[in-house]
């Protein structure tokens, strides 16, 4: 708790520094389902389209689109699937940074969206010669050392939009974002019934569960990721962390960066997600079974009741971070580890 | 060599390195990471030369807005005018702090700058703080940060008497290892994100994020640098015989070094704002042309302010093509580069770095 | 040029180390500072050079206070030859000895061909006569002595300050030196250890023990056995030969056989 008291001074301090009157980062999860909102009415395909998204220091910018994008640069795994999960192939002009193949189903529509292997992420000058008019990405792309800033493009008529929970500055990574963020590409492309029901689907999942787990004592959870020595925990303000939440499981540790062994063993928890990330060129299975083998063979582990039941799960990372049409893998793979199959 | 030091070769020397700083900019301008026809990256620069000089319009063909205008105009040139300042802001603080602190092994860091600067950083990426001061709120915070530190260095070795050279390094490396400290904590609580690696790609250096509003800044200081370091350069003469040679001769230091100190501050600072922490330049340039063209400051500070410009332009033209389709960190790009050359130099053996006990 | 000085004391770090000095020397004299390791001859030196700020007292030039003259206007009238001359970088000799055409600049004042001329000059008087473009770095003790000598000559000071500027000089260098300085017919103040030296080149001569002046004189009458032996603790003998005054050191072992 002492922990987490200096943090709120600290950023109490940087916000009395700052001057601003920006909302504390900590702020509830309704507060922050609101990212990324559009402010257009109606749901026909009229435009202009207004909005909201980020920049690079995490401040919100408004930015209207006068018509559907038809020059899309599209980087990383995220961005990529949500392109081809919309139906959107032929208004992508060049997509980059793949760590993992995308889905078999849509392998197809990733022939169509002209993927470079190298570099993994453009650069300006790259991106430039490409001339686009939507740059899709992650928040850390649009750093002045890479791509360059949002206002910048947006001033040139470049749009820019990146996944609201890779938005910089500490802002908590929920389901709601993701769902915000497949509508508004929805309004953004004019094909707001194919986003609406690609979230309904998730959503469906969501409720599905909860229906069928109703009355039963809360399933406790940890969601971490062995990472060279130490143990990385996924929070409640992680996307991971929001899912077990969402689902009905409880986080036995949903505050801090660091989950420490003995946090671990006294915590307890029934289910153990184990993230994992096998990283282009690494094959996929070795990854799993070390980082699986991080928590289930270590000896000061043993005691606990998810490894002795064998209810620790592995959980990829692209499926639970910034995760695009992913969630919904991420959605039934969480929902499978806490309560089993429930079919 | 010692043609090098008579005054027609310095002379002769100043000549070929400020020829050269045109004559690479433009040069330089057709490297990048993608291939673009030589001739359509001159006619850009040629319009944008006669626009601004000669108040021409430029065809709709090459102005701005067009991919290849804003590829040679608004990326590829900005990045090397930052290089060439940031280079001269850098070695010339490297020798006035070699200087100041009477030691050959200082650099424009060596005050703490450095871990100021990241601190300031680590503390903008991580936790917003400064998010108020604008786009690069994380330069600000770098350059503020920096400014805290000379100034509690500063501070420091003046309390109990007046500042030593000793006593600057010794209160330099002790704020440093505290800054790093709070640093590493900030970084080590926020916990997994890429904000961490963020810092990180910060604190090694990047001209990548070059505009020429910063430009415009960066030149501003470049040239009051160059101009106050010159003007201090018996001062700096003197310094490098200590204070009480230069008491003895009529020159009391202590202010003098505290206005060198200020100045290098201020310059480094905003080489940290504009471009993070590039190593190795400010330490190695002013060596090697010490090397050749001897100590006398008022011959080191205008070569070493060119050589510093041209070889960081050229160390970051390196970093974009040596590995195809990616981009070097320039800071480490520069100690490869700097490291070796400055160890064969060493070892031709007529350069005595300090004592000459030869 | 006249240098007196006036109940000086210093405690540089705090402890006092000079307890109240009173000397003078005249124009054109050549004055000596003899006296152990220790005595405080350096600190002395320091004082009145201004390396070293006094506790009390007073040093005066033809008259007026050195706190009444700032830096540069006190050293247009006195030039020092110090004991260690290590530099950490490596100066060119001309550069070094052009170093002392600073107290006759102008802030941002270039040096000129006749501050050039007044170097070379400066280098030839103490045989150095073509060293100029030479790094300093790299010559003998000897050499880098006399070039610092070369710098005090470039000052063109009235007066000149030397702590024991013979230390890294081979015999005939040592003669050479001080031949030159009791040349100059300036006002010349020389800490020196070596006694005959001292004899052999001053005019006047000051002892120093423990901070405190334990006797001044010409040096025929100053340097007796007895207060060699006082002084020193050793046995001396004092000799003249060809008119010259000699001092004999006599080994304390056999003394007592």
């Amino acid at each position: 708790m002492k922990r987490r008291n200096f943090l709120v001074c600290l950023a109490a301090a940087a916000l009395a520094l700052g001057g601003c009157g920006r909302p504390a980062p900590a702020s509830s999860p309704a507060a922050s389902g609101e990212a990324g909102s559009a402010s257009s009415a109606g749901t026909d395909h009229s435009y202009p389209v207004t909005i909201t998204n980020y920049d690079y220091a995490g401040n919100e910018v408004s930015y209207t689109y006068q018509q559907a994008p038809r020059r899309v640069v599209a980087v990383y795994q995220g961005s990529i699937e949500t392109m081809i999960a919309l139906g959107l192939e032929d208004h992508v002009v060049a997509c980059y940074g793949l760590d993992n193949p995308v889905k078999e189903e849509w392998q197809t529509g990733l022939t169509q969206m002209n993927y470079q292997q190298e570099p993994f992420a453009p650069d300006r000058e790259t991106v430039t010669l490409l001339q686009p008019d939507l740059i899709l990405s992650w928040g850390s792309l649009f750093s002045d050392k890479q791509l360059g800033d949002v206002a910048n493009w947006n001033a040139k008529g470049v749009a820019t939009y990146m996944n609201t929970n890779t938005r910089p500055g500490g802002h908590p990574r929920t389901l709601q974002n993701e769902y915000a963020d497949i509508l508004n590409l929805g309004r953004i492309f004019g094909v707001e019934d194919r986003a609406q029901a690609l979230v309904d689907q998730m959503q469906a999942a969501v409720e599905d569960t909860l229906a069928s787990v109703e009355g039963m004592p809360p399933v406790t959870a940890a969601v971490v990721e062995p990472l060279s020595g130490s143990i990385t925990n996924y929070g409640a303000s992680t996307l991971a962390g929001d899912m077990v939440t969402q689902l009905g499981g409880v986080l036995v540790q949903p505050e801090g960066s660091e989950m420490g062994k003995e946090n671990l063993v006294t915590a307890d928890p029934d289910v153990i997600f184990v993230v994992y990330m096998a990283y282009s060129g690494e094959d996929p299975d070795s990854v799993i079974a070390s980082q699986l083998a991080a928590i289930t063979q270590d000896p000061a582990l043993a005691s606990l009741s998810a490894v002795r039941q064998g209810r620790v799960y592995p959980i990829m990372l692209g499926d639970v971070y910034a995760a695009g049409p992913r969630v919904m893998d991420g959605i039934q793979a969480i929902a499978a580890g806490l309560y089993g199959d429930l079919t | 060599m010692r043609a090098l030091r008579s005054r027609t070769g310095f002379l002769l020397a100043l000549g070929v390195l400020a020829a050269a700083l045109p004559v690479s900019l433009a040069v330089a301008a057709s490297f990048g990471t993608n291939a673009l026809p030589v001739d359509q990256v001159y006619t850009v620069i040629r319009w944008e030369l006669g626009r601004l000089l000669l108040d021409q319009t430029i065809p709709a063909q090459w102005a701005p807005g067009t991919a290849v205008h804003d590829v040679v105009w608004l990326i590829r040139l900005p990045r090397l005018v930052l290089a060439a300042t940031v280079g001269v802001c850098l070695s010339l603080c490297g020798v006035a702090m070699q200087a100041v602190v009477q030691n050959p092994l200082a650099d424009p860091y060596i005050l703490g700058i450095s871990s100021g600067a990241s601190l300031g950083a680590t503390l903008a990426v991580l936790l917003g703080v400064g998010a108020a001061l604008g786009q690069n709120a994380v330069g600000v915070m770098a350059f503020l940060g920096a400014l805290a530190v000379s100034c509690a260095v500063v501070f420091l070795a003046n309390l109990g008497g007046r500042a030593s050279p000793v006593k600057l390094l010794l209160a330099g490396s002790a704020l440093s290892a505290v800054c790093g400290a709070f640093s590493n904590f900030v970084v080590y609580q926020t916990g997994p994100d890429q904000a961490a690696s963020q810092v990180m790609r910060w604190t090694m250096g990047s001209l990548a994020a070059a505009s020429w509003p910063v430009n415009g800044v960066m030149l501003g200081i470049a040239l009051l640098g160059t101009v106050f370091f010159l003007s201090q350069s018996r001062g700096l003469n003197l310094m490098l015989l200590g204070d009480e040679t230069a008491r003895t001769l009529g020159v009391d230091l202590h202010r003098r070094r505290l206005a060198c100190l200020a100045a290098a501050a201020l310059m480094t600072g905003f080489a940290v704002w504009a471009a993070g922490i590039i190593g190795f330049v400010g330490l190695v340039v002013p060596h090697v042309v010490r090397m050749l063209f001897g100590t006398d400051h008022r011959r080191l500070v205008p070569l070493s302010a060119l050589t510093g410009g041209l070889f960081l332009l050229w160390a970051d033209v390196l970093c974009r093509v040596i590995l195809p389709g990616s981009e070097l960190p320039v800071g480490i790009l520069t100690s490869m580069l700097g490291a070796p050359v400055f160890l064969w130099l060493m070892a031709r053996g007529r350069y005595h770095f300090g004592g000459g006990a030869a | 040029m006249k240098l007196e000085v006036r109940g000086l004391r210093a405690a540089p770090g705090g402890q006092e180390i000079l307890h109240g000095i009173d000397l003078e020397a005249h124009s054109g004299q050549m004055v000596g500072l003899i006296g152990p390791n220790g005595s405080g001859k350096s600190t002395l030196l320091r004082c009145i050079c201004r390396a070293l700020q006094p506790t009390g007292g007073a040093v005066l030039l033809d008259g007026s206070g050195l706190e009444q003259m700032n830096l540069r206007q006190s050293a247009q009238k006195m030039a020092v030859v110090a004991q260690h001359n290590a530099y950490a970088f490596d100066f060119t000799v001309e550069e070094l000895v052009l170093l002392g055409r600073t107290p006759h600049k102008r802030p941002l004042e270039r040096d000129t061909s006749a501050d050039r001329r007044i170097a070379a000059q400066a280098l030839a008087q103490v045989g150095l006569a073509g060293f100029g473009p030479r790094s300093y770095a790299t010559l003998s003790g000897g050499e880098q002595q006399r070039v610092i000598l070369a710098r005090a000559l470039a000052q063109q000071t009235p007066c000149l300050l030397l702590d024991e500027p013979t230390n890294h000089l081979d015999i005939k260098y040592q003669l050479d030196m001080l031949d030159l300085v009791r040349g100059l017919g300036r006002t010349v103040l020389a800490a020196l250890h070596d006694l005959n030296l001292a004899a052999a080149y001053c005019d006047w001569l000051y002892a120093l023990q423990d901070g405190r002046l334990v006797g001044s004189g010409a040096p025929q009458d100053l340097l007796t056995p007895a207060f060699i032996r006082r002084v020193y603790g050793v046995n001396a003998q004092v000799q003249q030969l060809d008119g010259q005054l000699v001092v004999l050191y006599r080994p304390a072992r056999r003394e007592g056989t």
